[in-house]
């Protein structure tokens, strides 16, 4: 289920809000998990069953995680060996099988025959949360939970469940514990949040979709130099509207019931470097792996040589993290490599520059790495051809004057960001708007009432509304 | 203000459990029918059931007509965008259909050769059935797209020699088989008529529009005949807002408020069958769409012979008495029928030649073989 479906804006949703708000403060935390379950298992029934299993493993060990616990390594290791090994089993278990079985072939030997394993939604947020919580206990920065059921509301809470943001325990392990009715006075602006990203999704990122979708039909033989630029450019603002609005959502659905999630996107395409764009995008996944791989690794504290290649390493994993496929690898190889570059001597050449021309460079190298990404590697390299060949020039593509004015008005948003101060008002916007006095609210109410409704009509009249971050 | 608007989200299902059917106007076109799927272990397990109730949800929501004409109305007022295949918006708020307009100004549908074969050999078959006192006509109406061409987009005002409609024009002309042109007939009757002909928003001539064809097709038969055939005569018109096919394309188009709001007009006809106009012919027609408003007077029950048929596309078969039910052209006996009839008469409009005579031609020989 996802959030821009038909099922969850007008039955999930409102019944739970609803039950939510009236049952009494004692049972609200069983609310959610109840809900975070049923979200669960209607997109995933089986391994509803697995969360749940793994939780209760995972509950226990980390009882040992205390100082004086003479088995605490042991018990991390156990953890950790727990939440590694069925992402690995998950979501890698297919391609080392295929490549194998590839690398086999070209030897002379048999097909590896195998079933193919499914992949649990969200997996890979999930395992990071449990793995997050694992070594903050562990590190003693946060103390464990003692009750099992703020243990699941962690792990499973359906806003950030299957596509984030990541949220590190540190972040919300006393929002948990001191759970309470007063959490709730941001309830309209989380309200405001989540009808601001269920517009991105809909009015933009899925008219962004549309193009892509348009230009893949067309198949790779078809398509011009112009189209194939207009269909990198339409995936890399779909992407970003997709991702960030999800996000937006998750974080205004946090806020409605009482928890501040970490942000998640901050106008990353106005980043002046690759090293910014990562500060900016994806933010939650960049903190964690800073904290709990790129510092255990050393950091900045150790050699330069071994600076370039915790860098590398840490993207490769980043790419790998995404999906299990050669494609991701290159493109988060290809960003770890522009940070080592940057490191070494573009940034200071970059520094000369004007503004203009290093958001350019940034943009443009992003643009590029999702060509990576949302291809596989043998098309990509082929599209990359097309799209610098720059034999034609022809757009035959029919696009609506609704579809021109939406992306316009995507593309304007996502560079409107331009200096500090704009960011800031535009970060704080939804948190100024739900403290207007009455009668702005008055105003400005009906504005998001309006948004809300047309976002609920266009999904109930468009069968087409792809999630990208999904299938992670 | 935060519950007003989850009160909003709640909308879709309290209009679920306390309206009824008949509440809302339901869509028009053809739309997804989703079946409900038991619940099963299984069906859980490997989410058909999941996505089955999320389509069930989606499609079969009681609100879904009334949300379908908003997002409907918005994109086409807004953004002149509509939601459906063959249509084009010309000017003024004339609509148009694309493939019709494509016939009129650019492609070509039918094969030049194929086609002055089998116009020879309806010549033939119409010099025959003449001579056994039988009634032919091939009638043309104009589609809308060629009588206000003017409206259409610049892109296809374009003329074109070659279209469907001046090849067949051309083959009739050239093999002597009488037919009628219709279109400088209309252009005069749209000079004057105070009431559309052709809507601006359907895709065929209005009833009132064929009033003026079916008239002209009863009187030349009647002359045909002897004048022994019951007369059909206006009664009175009614004025009202359009219905049935008058307004095909913006029906289709799932608005809410009506793009052509002028009044159309209705004649209600009276028959005239005394005693030396009793002859009722046994009249097969084939044709397209436009013979759809010449049977919505509901008169022609009245002047044809009860086992009159009409053969839409040469495909689906219907009965003069019981337009309700349908059956397969391959139920009938073709020769059987020419045969046994008084008139046949075709009729097709000017660019909605895309596949014709749909299937006439291999019967033909036949035919011929038959009369002779």
């Amino acid at each position: 289920m996802v959030f821009s479906s038909v099922l969850f804006l007008s039955v999930f949703l409102p019944c739970f809000l609803a039950c939510f708000y009236l049952s009494p403060q004692f049972l609200k935390k069983w609310i959610i998990v109840f809900f975070s379950i049923l979200f669960y298992a209607w997109g995933a029934p089986v391994f509803i069953f697995f969360l749940l299993g793994s939780s209760v493993l995972d509950f226990f060990i980390s009882k040992n995680f205390e100082a004086s616990n003479p088995f605490r390594k042991l018990s991390l290791f156990a953890s950790l060996f727990l939440n590694v090994g069925l992402l690995c089993y998950f979501k890698y278990v297919n391609f080392f099988v295929t490549n194998i079985s590839t690398l086999g072939e070209y030897f002379s030997f048999n097909e590896i025959a195998f079933k193919e394993v499914l992949l649990p939604i969200g997996i890979s947020f999930f395992t990071f949360q449990k793995i997050s919580y694992a070594i903050d206990v562990f590190r003693g920065e946060n103390k464990r939970l003692t009750s099992f059921l703020d243990y699941l509301l962690y792990i499973i809470m359906f806003p950030q469940l299957i596509a984030g943001p990541i949220v590190r325990y540190k972040d919300v392990h006393l929002q948990i514990k001191n759970f309470s009715s007063n959490n709730f006075d941001q309830k309209l602006q989380g309200l405001y949040r989540f009808i601001i990203g269920l517009s991105k999704k809909v009015f933009i990122a899925n008219t962004f979709a549309l193009i892509v979708s348009q230009i893949n039909a067309l198949g790779l033989e078809n398509t011009s130099s112009a189209e194939a630029w207009l269909g990198a450019l339409a995936y890399t603002f779909q992407i970003y509207f997709d991702f960030a609005g999800y996000s937006d959502m998750a974080i205004g659905l946090g806020l409605m019931i009482g928890f501040k999630f970490p942000e998640n996107f901050n106008f990353p395409y106005l980043s002046k470097s690759i090293s910014e764009f990562w500060k900016r995008w994806h933010i939650t996944l960049g903190s964690w792996m800073r904290d709990y791989l790129y510092i255990p690794l050393g950091g900045n504290k150790v050699s330069t040589k071994r600076i370039y290649f915790n860098l590398v390493f840490v993207f490769f994993i980043s790419g790998f993290w995404h999906g299990a496929n050669w494609n991701f690898i290159v493109w988060g190889l290809f960003h770890g490599l522009f940070l080592v570059l940057e490191r070494l001597f573009l940034s200071a050449a970059l520094k000369k520059m004007p503004v203009l021309f290093q958001r350019f460079y940034t943009f443009f190298i992003v643009i590029i790495g999702w060509v990576f990404f949302s291809m596989d590697l043998e098309t990509a390299f082929v599209f990359l051809k097309k799209m610098f060949a720059f034999s034609s020039l022809n757009l035959e593509l029919s696009i609506s004057v609704k579809s021109w004015s939406l992306m316009l008005f995507g593309i304007l948003f996502s560079f409107i960001g331009f200096n500090k101060k704009t960011e800031l008002f535009l970060n704080e916007l939804p948190f100024r708007i739900a403290n207007l006095n009455t009668s702005q609210t008055l105003v400005i109410f009906p504005v998001f009432l309006f948004l809300l409704s047309m976002a609920t009509i266009w999904i109930m009249n468009s069968g087409f509304n792809p999630f990208i971050y999904y299938r992670f | 203000m935060f519950f007003i608007a989850i009160g909003v989200l709640f909308i879709p299902l309290v209009f679920q459990y306390s309206a009824t059917n008949e509440t809302l106007q339901p869509l028009n076109g053809v739309f997804e029918k989703t079946d409900t799927l038991q619940f099963s272990i299984p069906s859980w397990k490997n989410k058909k059931w999941q996505e089955n109730r999320e389509l069930l949800i989606k499609n079969n929501l009681k609100i879904k007509p009334l949300i379908v004409r908003i997002g409907h109305e918005l994109d086409y007022r807004l953004f002149k965008e509509y939601h459906m295949a063959d249509l084009l918006i010309g000017k003024d708020g004339y609509l148009f259909s694309k493939s019709w307009s494509n016939a009129k100004c650019c492609a070509n549908n039918l094969n030049k050769d194929s086609l002055d074969i089998f116009i020879k050999k309806l010549a033939t078959l119409a010099t025959l059935l003449e001579k056994k006192g039988k009634y032919f006509k091939v009638i043309i109406p104009p589609s809308k797209e060629e009588l206000y061409a003017n409206k259409l987009p610049l892109l296809y005002t374009l003329d074109n020699e070659n279209s469907d409609y001046t090849l067949l024009k051309k083959s009739l002309a050239n093999n002597k088989i009488a037919y009628w042109d219709l279109l400088s007939y209309y252009k005069v009757i749209d000079d004057t008529a105070r009431f559309p002909i052709y809507s601006k928003t359907s895709a065929h001539w209005t009833t009132y529009g064929a009033h003026f064809t079916l008239l002209k097709l009863l009187n030349d038969m009647s002359v045909f005949f002897n004048g022994d055939m019951p007369n059909l005569a206006v009664k009175s018109f009614k004025k009202e807002k359009f219905k049935g096919g008058d307004g095909d394309h913006e029906q289709t188009l799932n608005l809410i408020n009506r793009i052509d709001n002028k009044d159309f007009l209705y004649p209600a006809y009276k028959i005239d069958s005394s005693k030396n106009k009793t002859f009722k012919p046994k009249v097969i027609t084939i044709g397209d769409s436009f013979y759809w408003a010449l049977k919505s007077c509901w008169m022609l029950p009245y002047i044809y012979k009860k086992d009159s048929k009409y053969l839409y596309y040469f495909s689906t078969v219907y009965y003069n008495n019981d337009y309700t039910k349908s059956h397969s052209i391959d139920s009938l006996n073709i020769v059987e029928e020419i045969e046994s009839c008084n008139a046949v008469v075709i009729i097709n409009s000017t660019h909605n030649l895309n596949g014709f005579p749909y299937g006439l031609e291999k019967k033909i020989d036949e035919l011929i073989l038959a009369l002779k």
